[in-house]
């Protein structure tokens, strides 16, 4: 028996805004578990799904990045042009298009709408989130509406699911009937575009609006496009046309579409009671004010590490419990060997060490969730271009560089929005310098030896300003590059604020399930493997005196000798060869620096059967000279030098990648073990200076 | 616990785990169906 592959019918596109809810449609549609976020960039490339028609037919989904209109310059927002145009030989032009728009926007929605409608292909409106226009006071009349523009129009909200049988029906009806209405251009355009279409060598269905994209663009877009010199000249000539007739071509048509929907909107959208503030915008006056905005956004970062050290303290500890019990259990049922040293010392203290964080780093996802899902991580971005333009930061790094709080991974991938080589490099360069999630354990525990007995607040208090350090690190490098390496202007930011929600708890869920997965699997695989060998380096070769302490026999170790020859380098940061095996163990992976402790302290504890906590082995830590190892200064250093180190070699393979050369990666490495040795090397001998310890 | 044997499944392990960092990290490895290729398990996905 054989099972064959249904045959797709037809080639479905969604094409819509930034956040007007394509994700979460193509998500209700296919049943996929696409990423979907409430600011604007969220879908960066072309994904596609299936999906079945009302009668059960296969049909191929797209999901598009959102743009605004098809005169577009980033390389996410080309993907959208060429997939209509079918320029793509790996995509098919679609059959038909959903075009999602924003009922609450529809003004402004209804632009990239009247450009599809020129391109030819069966078009269906879905009328997306509804529900929230008519809370603002919004009505739209969909019969008038598809009167309008000659398409059917399905009301809907995709978050609900509202509205998806409808839509099902309209896409699967057969024939579908191609757009014949659009909006009327000015008859030069009109003439001169269509003349150009002649000459063009496409398919016949595309010329007319490849030949109007051409006619209205920019020279320097044009000049990109690497046309050949007659066809080049031909563009020419026909806009030259459209000035002698006293009309800019760039613009006329632009307001040619606007004038159309203005007279559309006039007949189908209705408002009660006329202009008035609605509560986003009451909220929007607080949030993105300029002294306010900034409160609000230190009180949210503020309450969400209070939270990560209050609550999740109870759980940790079970954590830390269940760890100890499991080592002490292994040491009462295996006899003392290699094999009970690794398996105590190496793999349950190294990967227990880290897995102790998780109920933090749930925590930390959880608030991102809510953050990203109600809207509020657009206002930060507002708030935060203020600070980003000064320093020569493109307002598209926004939303890299806080994707890069959770990890600077997607962080590094969400760069493609920005369509300036320079601006998407400089970005790239310092989103790493944003406090990622494996930084959390690091900071935890140092802020554990550093301040045993202080309070959540006081806690929350340390880490933000770690989170701060690195937000000014990442500007400030960023504006030194602006300024030398990667010199160029910086364009100025068009970002939509969407309306507040209520956060869907199952995507936050959804996204804490899937980022505790990866946590726990990152554990189990990476750090597992990394413990055994630190383990390893630290227990071979052992001293040729048995009888030798276990510090003894920590120096003999090839760990040991390693801390010893970096010695020198991090003497002037006050740390000892013990903290530099640390370094050099955590160089993969930044939070295997808290493994690496427990490996080291836990092999040079055995003599004493010592299963303490690690923050009690680091505070009772002494030199030779019997002074602390972790005094406030060394804890601060090191947490600064975490901040700004590199230190995760999964950052190196993108960088590699996405710039395409070694050389990115390589500068980056260098540049930010630099930043974070002087950064450790001020806070140690600059605060010695002032009288610290 | 046998001497031999104990050197024996430490040895393993300690190779076991060697492999892998390098089978994870050294170029020419193929990045797996889903993650972004760069090993992190970031989970993203990465369409070429």
């Amino acid at each position: 028996m054989s099972v064959s592959t249904p045959e797709i019918i037809r080639h479905v596109a969604i094409a819509g805004n930034p956040n007007c809810g394509k994700s979460t449609l193509f998500n209700a549609l296919t049943g996929m578990r696409q990423k979907v976020g409430n600011y604007p960039g969220v879908t960066v490339e072309k994904k596609t799904g299936r999906f079945y028609g009302s009668h059960g037919e296969t049909m191929n989904l797209l999901d598009l990045p959102g743009s605004y209109s098809l005169q577009i310059r980033s390389p996410d927002e080309a993907v959208a042009r060429d997939v209509l145009l079918g320029r793509l030989d790996d995509t098919p032009r679609p059959d038909v298009i959903i075009a999602v728009v924003d009922a609450s926007n529809l003004e402004r929605n209804l632009y990239l709408v009247a450009q599809l409608l020129e391109m030819k292909i069966p078009l269906v409106l879905a009328l997306n989130m509804v529900d929230m226009a008519e809370e603002n006071g919004i009505t739209v009349d969909v019969q008038a509406l598809e009167t309008a523009l000659g398409v059917p129009v399905v009301p809907t909200v995709a978050k609900t699911g509202h509205g998806l049988v409808p839509l099902r029906q309209a896409v699967s009806k057969s024939p579908l009937a191609t757009p014949t209405r659009r909006a009327p251009l000015p008859l030069v355009i009109e003439r001169e575009a269509a003349q150009l279409a002649a000459r063009l060598d496409v398919a016949e269905d595309v010329r007319f609006p490849e030949a109007l994209l051409l006619l209205t663009l920019h020279e320097a877009a044009l000049r990109d496009l690497g046309l050949p010199t007659a066809l080049l000249q031909e563009v020419h000539a026909a806009q030259q046309r459209v000035r002698d007739a006293s009309l800019d071509p760039t613009a006329a048509p632009v307001e040619a579409r606007y004038a159309w929907i203005q007279g559309l909107c006039e007949k189908a959208v209705h408002k009660a009671g006329g202009p008035q503030l609605s509560l986003s915008d009451k909220l929007d006056a607080w949030l993105t004010h300029r002294f306010w905005g900034w409160a609000a956004f230190l009180f949210a970062m503020a309450l969400m590490f209070f939270c990560i050290f209050t609550i999740a303290q109870y759980p940790m500890g079970l954590i830390d419990d269940a760890s100890g019990a499991l080592s002490d259990f292994v040491k009462a049922h295996l006899p003392d060997s290699d094999l009970r040293g690794l398996l105590t010392d190496g793999i349950i203290a190294g990967v227990g060490g880290v897995v102790v964080f998780l109920p933090q780093i749930l925590i930390l996802y959880f608030f991102l969730g809510i953050l990203e899902d109600t809207g509020y991580m657009a206002r930060a971005a507002f708030i935060m271009d203020r600070l980003m333009s000064r320093v020569g930061l493109h307002g598209k790094s926004f939303i890299p560089m806080l994707s890069s709080f959770a990890c600077a991974i997607p962080g590094i991938m969400a760069t493609r929005t920005i369509e300036n080589r320079k601006d998407r490099l400089v970005t790239i360069l310092v989103a790493p310098l944003m406090s990622c999630s494996a930084r959390l354990p690091v900071y935890a525990i140092m802020i554990a030896v550093l301040m045993p007995m202080a309070n959540a607040f006081q806690k929350a208090g340390v880490i933000l300003s770690m989170y701060l350090v690195g937000i000014v690190a990442a500007f400030t490098m960023a504006w030194v590059f602006k300024k030398g390496l990667l010199k160029g202007e910086t364009p100025m930011l068009l970002l939509e604020l969407p309306p507040y929600r209520l956060p869907s708890w199952k995507t936050v869920a959804l996204r804490m399930w899937e980022r505790s997965g990866l946590f726990l699997r990152r554990a189990g695989t990476i750090i597992l493997s990394l413990s055994i060998l630190l383990w390893a380096l630290a227990t071979f070769p052992k001293p040729s005196d048995p009888k030798a302490s276990s510090t003894e026999a920590l120096e003999t170790s090839a760990a040991g000798q390693m801390g010893h020859f970096i010695e020198p380098v991090i003497k002037p940061l006050g740390y000892d060869w013990k903290i530099g095996i640390g370094l050099i163990g955590s160089f993969a992976a930044r939070e295997v620096f808290v493994s690496t402790m427990s490996i080291v302290y836990n092999v040079e504890g055995n003599d004493h059967e010592d299963t303490a906590p690690l923050r009690d082995t680091m505070q009772h830590e002494k030199r030779p000279d019997g002074s602390p190892v972790f005094t406030p200064l060394i804890c601060i250093g090191l947490m600064v030098f975490y901040v700004l180190a590199m230190q995760c070699i999964s950052t190196v393979a993108i960088v590699k990648r996405e710039t395409n050369s070694w050389r990115w990666p390589l500068f980056q490495i260098g540049y930010m073990t630099a930043l974070a040795w002087i950064g450790a090397f001020v806070v140690y001998q600059g605060g010695r200076l002032l009288g610290f310890h | 616990m046998n001497p031999n044997l104990d050197h024996l499944l430490v040895s393993g392990i300690i190779i076991g785990a060697a492999f892998f960092i390098l089978r994870r990290f050294l170029p020419g490895k193929k990045s797996s169906k889903k993650g972004c290729g760069s090993g992190c398990g970031c989970g993203s996905v990465q369409k070429k």
